[in-house]
C-alpha cells in the first residue's frame, strides 16, 4: 500500500472529532471585546487585526494547559499583553526610522478641529509612553484604566497581590506623568 | 479616577479618557473572525498530529526494547556458556559436565514385551524459522528457492485514487491511496507478482493443504493484500477492518463458489474451500476502485512478491521445474530451473516493458 499524508485529507478526517474548546462560540461572544482592547491600544485596524489573531493563538496554548473560567477576561489580558508588545516594537522602530505613519489618521482630507487634533495627539503620546513602561506595569495600567478591571481581577490574572497591583499602578502613573511631560520626545505622527 | 491615588495630572487623565472613551470602529470583521477560526482549527489539528506522532514513537521504542530483551533472553537460554566471560573479554572454559544444561526429556517407546528403551532426541542448536505454510512431509529436506521480479521499462507513476465520492472513506483514510495494479520500485523490482511452480513435481505426491485460511482484508478502503495466492482446498477469510460498509463480490470465477455479500462494519466471513485451479478478481460493489486478485494453485510452492520485489519458495524437492511468474497487467513469464539440493537457488524474472 502506498500512502502519503496530506493536510487536506487529514484535516477532513480530523475536523469531525475536534474540539474540546468551542472557538466558534468564543469568537462570536468575546471577539468584539478582544478586538476593542487591541484597537484602543494600537490605534489602527491593521495592527488590531494582527493582534486579534495573535491573541487567539496564545489562547490556544493557554486553554491547552489549564481550565479557563473567564474566557473574556483571559482573552483581554492576552490581547493587552500582545498589543503592548506591538506598541514597543512600533515605537522602537519609530526611533530608528524617524516616525510611524498612522494611516487611520488620514481618513479625511478635511482639517480637524483643534480639540480633536489635541486629543489624538494625547492618545498617541500615551501609547508611546505605555510602550516604555515595564511590561507588568503597562499591563496593570491598561487593564485598570482602559478595560475597567478592579484590583482583585488584575491581581488574579497577573499573579500578584492586591497591594502589589496598587504599587504597580502608582508607579505606572508616576512614570507616565514623567514621560508625558517630556514634550517632543515621542513624535508619533 | 476611581480609587487610585490621585496625583492630579490633568493631561494624563485626559489622555486616558481619550483612549478609553473614544469608540473604536466595529470589529472584528466577519472575514477576520473566520480566518482566526480556521487558524485555530489548523493549529489544534497540528497539535493533535504531533501528539499522535509522539505516541507512535514511544510505542515503537517500547516494542524495540521488548524485542531486544526477548532476543537477548532467547540467546542466553540457548548459549549460556558463550556469555560466561570475565571483564577482560576472555571467554571462560566450558563449564564442567555437571553444570551443563540437562538434556531435553527423552521419549520412551514400548514394543510389546520388550523392555522399554529410551530414544534420545536429536540435539539441534538451530531450528529453521517457522513459516505459516506447513512443510510438506515428503520433501522435508528440500531446497529454498528465492529471487526477484523485475520490470524492464519505465516505472509508471502510481495513479492517485479519487475517493471524494465517498465521505466515509475520506474520513477513514489516513492519507491518499494509489492504484496498486502496477507497483514498480525505483530499482525496477515489481510487486504483487505470483511466482509458482507450474510443472515438474513428481506425479501422485500427496501434498497437504495449508490449514490456515487465506486472509483478504478490506482496510482503508482498499483490499490488503492486493494480490493473494492459495492452494486448491484452502479456505479464504474475507475481512472488513473498516468501520464502514463494504460489499465484496467475486468476479469471473468458474470454480470457486460465487460470493457477493456485505460486511456492514468490522467483521469477517469464511469462504468455502477453493475447488479448482483458477484466477479471479474480487471487487467491492460500493467502492469501484477497490479490487484484488486471487490466484488458486495446485500446490503450495508459490509466493507473492513483496514490497522489495522478492519472493521465496521453501521446501522444494530436487528436480527440474517450470516456474511461472504472473502479473495482473503484464501477463506471464516462465522459466525452467534445476534444483540440485543443498544450497538455495536464486531465480530472477523480468517482465518486458510496455
Amino acid at each position: 500500500m502506498v500512502r502519503l499524508a496530506t493536510g487536506s485529507v487529514v484535516a477532513a478526517a480530523g475536523r469531525r472529532k475536534r474540539r474540546m474548546v468551542d472557538w466558534d462560540a468564543i469568537i462570536s461572544r468575546d471577539g468584539p471585546a478582544v478586538w476593542r482592547t487591541a484597537y484602543r491600544l494600537l490605534g489602527n485596524r491593521a495592527d488590531a487585526d494582527d493582534c486579534f489573531q495573535e491573541t487567539f493563538l496564545a489562547a490556544l496554548s493557554v486553554w491547552g494547559r489549564q481550565a479557563v473560567r473567564h474566557p473574556r477576561a483571559m482573552l483581554q489580558r492576552l490581547a493587552t499583553a500582545r498589543a503592548l508588545d506591538r506598541l514597543r516594537r512600533r515605537y522602537r522602530r519609530a526611533h530608528r526610522e524617524g516616525g510611524v505613519v498612522e494611516w487611520d489618521a488620514l481618513r479625511s482630507a478635511d482639517p480637524r478641529p483643534p480639540q480633536l487634533a489635541e486629543a489624538a495627539e494625547l492618545s498617541d503620546r500615551l501609547r508611546a509612553a505605555l510602550s516604555d513602561l515595564p511590561p507588568k506595569q503597562a499591563q496593570a495600567f491598561c487593564l485598570y484604566y482602559l478595560d475597567g478591571w478592579d484590583y482583585q481581577q488584575i491581581a488574579d490574572h497577573v499573579g500578584a497581590t492586591v497591594n502589589a497591583v496598587g504599587v504597580l499602578l502608582h508607579r505606572a502613573r508616576h512614570r507616565l506623568r514623567e514621560l508625558l511631560g517630556e514634550v517632543g520626545t515621542y513624535d508619533a505622527r | 479616577m476611581r480609587d487610585e491615588p490621585n496625583d492630579g495630572d490633568p493631561s494624563l487623565d485626559r489622555a486616558i479618557d481619550q483612549l478609553r472613551d473614544v469608540p473604536p470602529p466595529d470589529g472584528p470583521t466577519p472575514l477576520l473572525a473566520q480566518r482566526t477560526l480556521a487558524m485555530l482549527w489548523e493549529a489544534e489539528l497540528q497539535a493533535e498530529r504531533n501528539r499522535g506522532r509522539w505516541i507512535v514513537r514511544i510505542a515503537a521504542a517500547i516494542v524495540m526494547g521488548v524485542s531486544a530483551a526477548a532476543v537477548t533472553f532467547s540467546f542466553l537460554q540457548r548459549h549460556p556458556h558463550n556469555v560466561a566471560s570475565d571483564h577482560s573479554g576472555q571467554t571462560s572454559p566450558s563449564p564442567p559436565p555437571a553444570m551443563r544444561k540437562p538434556p531435553p526429556p527423552s521419549v520412551t517407546v514400548a514394543h510389546g514385551d520388550e523392555p522399554p528403551h529410551a530414544i534420545a532426541p536429536q540435539a539441534t542448536d538451530f531450528e529453521p524459522p517457522q513459516t505459516s505454510r506447513p512443510r510438506p512431509a515428503a520433501f522435508a529436506s528440500a531446497v529454498t528457492l528465492t529471487g526477484r521480479v523485475y520490470y524492464d521499462g519505465r516505472p509508471p507513476v502510481p495513479r492517485l485514487i479519487d475517493v471524494s465520492a465517498c465521505p466515509q472513506c475520506l474520513a477513514a483514510l489516513r492519507g491518499p491511496i494509489y492504484d496498486e495494479s502496477m507497483l514498480v520500485n525505483d530499482d525496477g523490482t515489481l510487486q504483487n507478482v505470483v511466482v509458482s511452480v507450474s510443472a515438474g513435481l513428481p506425479q501422485g505426491t500427496r501434498i497437504p493443504v495449508p490449514p490456515d485460511p487465506l486472509v483478504l482484508d478490506q482496510k482503508y478502503c482498499t483490499f490488503e493484500p492486493h494480490v493473494v495466492a492459495a492452494m486448491v482446498g484452502q479456505e479464504m477469510l474475507l475481512r472488513n477492518s473498516d468501520r464502514l460498509l463494504h460489499s465484496s463480490h467475486s468476479m469471473d470465477s468458474d470454480a470457486t463458489p460465487l460470493f457477493n455479500f456485505a460486511l456492514p462494519t468490522v467483521g469477517q466471513r469464511r469462504i468455502e474451500p477453493f475447488q479448482a485451479v483458477e484466477t479471479f478478481k474480487v471487487k467491492c460493489d460500493l467502492h469501484p476502485w477497490m479490487s484484488a486478485w486471487v490466484r488458486v494453485l495446485p500446490n503450495p510452492y508459490f509466493d507473492v512478491t513483496r514490497s522489495d520485489g522478492t519472493f521465496t519458495i521453501r521446501d522444494l524437492p530436487r528436480g527440474i521445474y517450470r516456474l511461472k511468474a504472473w502479473h495482473e497487467l503484464l501477463g506471464v513469464v516462465e522459466k525452467d530451473v534445476t534444483v540440485h539440493g543443498g544450497e538455495p537457488v536464486v531465480v530472477d524474472f523480468t517482465f518486458p516493458g510496455r
